[in-house]
């Protein structure tokens, strides 16, 4: 998971509300302006941010980058389609009858900007999940003012997530050792009994540590404590200026 | 386009659908930049009362239970782990469950509609799965109208004196592809087809996702029900006379 890389202390330190309000910025003006050109220019800075800040290995990047970006390539892909009773500018098959499963030119250019439109996007959102630990989301919640309920709610799910995705590891390499993936019928079945298994166990833990809690004079009340921050003047003008050349970029794209 | 041309692109069309969606469809999630300002704009309000009763029923049940918070917060890891594993597919490869119904049976659809916004946030942060501007049109298909869907049909089964384990499967497998109709309608508002529009873009969409989308619904059905029985054999959780929530009050 996106958790487990090193960044530097230097990224580390930044405000996660600049942080997240440059990352949330940088995702806006691409998909209200839609222009390849400003997105490649997004997608350039983000990833130069994140290769100086943050330790990706190759199999990493293969692991989480490469596949979603796959995904948008395919989805982009499937955009471009459609369904008409005519013959396509650059492609058609025919399906049924007289219908035909057509690419236009409007459709693919379309497809392209929503390709440049998702990579950019995807990537201030990469920026974002290797720059910003869960912790900082959790200062990003408090700032914005979101509900204690949901902020303890984060962070104790945040907790659990790894409690729970051990067990099911561990019983899944138990299950494999014991030849549980021989047959479609077995995975099933070893699929259901995993997750039961996982469910009753994480639920018993659940109550041990609500007990654990109360022994420490829990009251209902969780208390994090926060981190100092550095407030550097340079980092917010960084990002006005990162968000500015996007729009200006896209401007003039769609103008000329 | 000559002729060999339009069979190779044929050939990696089909190659896409058989390897690349059920692989990367990533539990039916729409990625971070896919859709219009207006539509996410539109889903995040459409959002909005769900979220709020799903708060107020969060708010009750922390409240009146202090350990519940605890349970949820288990259940939202359950969840997300559920979400993040690949499932045995038909068509060779894997997918994810949208785990939705998993949850509305246990913990009923309101608390899963914010515990399923937790969930998609930490897919996003995580994962990369989904997204922050998505992440409204994701809320409504994955922890709104899924769970809803799921819970209904659960109750009228029971209601009808269907089978426990039946009533499970249909309830899982039915909110599943209602996730799945969800995401095509919200995909095609948002790549309405230039000829036939919104409907035809949805034909489209619908089509190019139920090769695995509906075996993924079947088997995600059976596995709920196995799972959920497995569940009441080796535990003394009863999910019809009172929730898992109740029980621990």
């Amino acid at each position: 998971m996106i958790n487990s890389v090193y960044i530097t202390e230097y990224i580390k330190n930044v405000n996660p509300n600049i942080k997240t309000v440059f990352a949330l910025s940088v995702i806006l003006s691409c998909v209200i302006f839609k222009e390849p050109l400003g997105c490649i220019f997004a997608m350039s800075v983000m990833w130069a941010l994140i290769i100086k800040n943050c330790r990706l290995s190759r199999h990493l990047i293969c692991h989480i980058v490469l596949w979603p970006v796959l995904f948008i390539a395919f989805s982009s892909f499937m955009v471009a389609f459609d369904i008409t009773n005519y013959k396509g500018e650059i492609f058609s098959f025919k399906i049924i009858n007289s219908y035909f499963l057509t690419v236009n030119a409007q459709g693919a250019k379309k497809a392209i900007r929503l390709f440049f439109t998702s990579a950019a996007s995807l990537s201030s959102m990469y920026f974002l999940s290797f720059t910003t630990p869960v912790n900082d989301v959790v200062y990003v919640l408090k700032t914005i003012k979101c509900p204690k309920e949901i902020t303890e709610l984060f962070m104790l799910i945040y907790r659990f997530i790894f409690i729970v995705l051990n067990m099911a590891h561990s019983i899944i390499t138990a299950q494999n050792c014991r030849m549980a993936q021989r047959t479609f019928k077995t995975r099933i079945n070893a699929m259901a009994l995993m997750l039961s298994s996982v469910f009753v166990l994480s639920y018993n833990k659940s109550l041990f540590m609500y007990n654990a809690m109360l022994s420490r004079c829990y009251s209902g009340d969780i208390n994090f404590l926060n981190e100092k921050y550095d407030n550097n003047r340079k980092h917010v003008l960084f990002a006005v200026v990162v968000v500015l050349v996007i729009v200006l970029i896209s401007a003039l794209e769609r103008v000329f | 386009m000559t002729k060999k041309e339009k069979k190779v692109f044929l050939l990696t069309s089909v190659l896409c659908l058989f390897f690349a969606v059920p692989q990367k469809a990533q539990a039916m999630l729409i990625m971070e930049g896919y859709l219009p300002p207006k539509d996410c704009v539109l889903w995040f309000v459409l959002c909005i009362p769900f979220i709020a009763a799903g708060f107020m029923s969060l708010k009750k049940i922390t409240a009146e239970n202090k350990k519940a918070l605890i349970i949820l917060a288990m259940a939202g890891a359950f969840t997300f782990v559920l979400s993040s594993l690949k499932i045995p597919s038909v068509t060779g490869s894997s997918s994810h469950p949208t785990g939705t119904g998993f949850g509305a049976v246990i913990f009923g659809p309101w608390v899963m509609s914010i515990i399923g916004v937790i969930v998609l946030v930490f897919q996003a942060l995580l994962l990369a799965h989904g997204g922050i501007t998505t992440l409204g049109a994701n809320t409504f298909s994955m922890a709104v109208a899924g769970p809803f869907v799921s819970y209904g049909v659960y109750k009228l089964c029971r209601k009808l004196k269907v089978g426990k384990f039946i009533s499970v499967a249909l309830s899982a497998g039915l909110g599943d592809l209602f996730t799945y109709c969800v995401t095509s309608f919200q995909l095609s508002l948002a790549y309405p087809s230039p000829n036939g529009g919104i409907i035809m873009s949805m034909v489209k969409f619908l089509a190019i996702f139920a090769v695995t989308q509906i075996p993924l619904a079947i088997i995600e059905g059976i596995i709920t029900a196995l799972a959920l029985s497995a569940i009441e054999k080796i535990s003394d959780i009863d999910f019809d006379n009172k929730g898992i929530l109740k029980m621990e009050a």
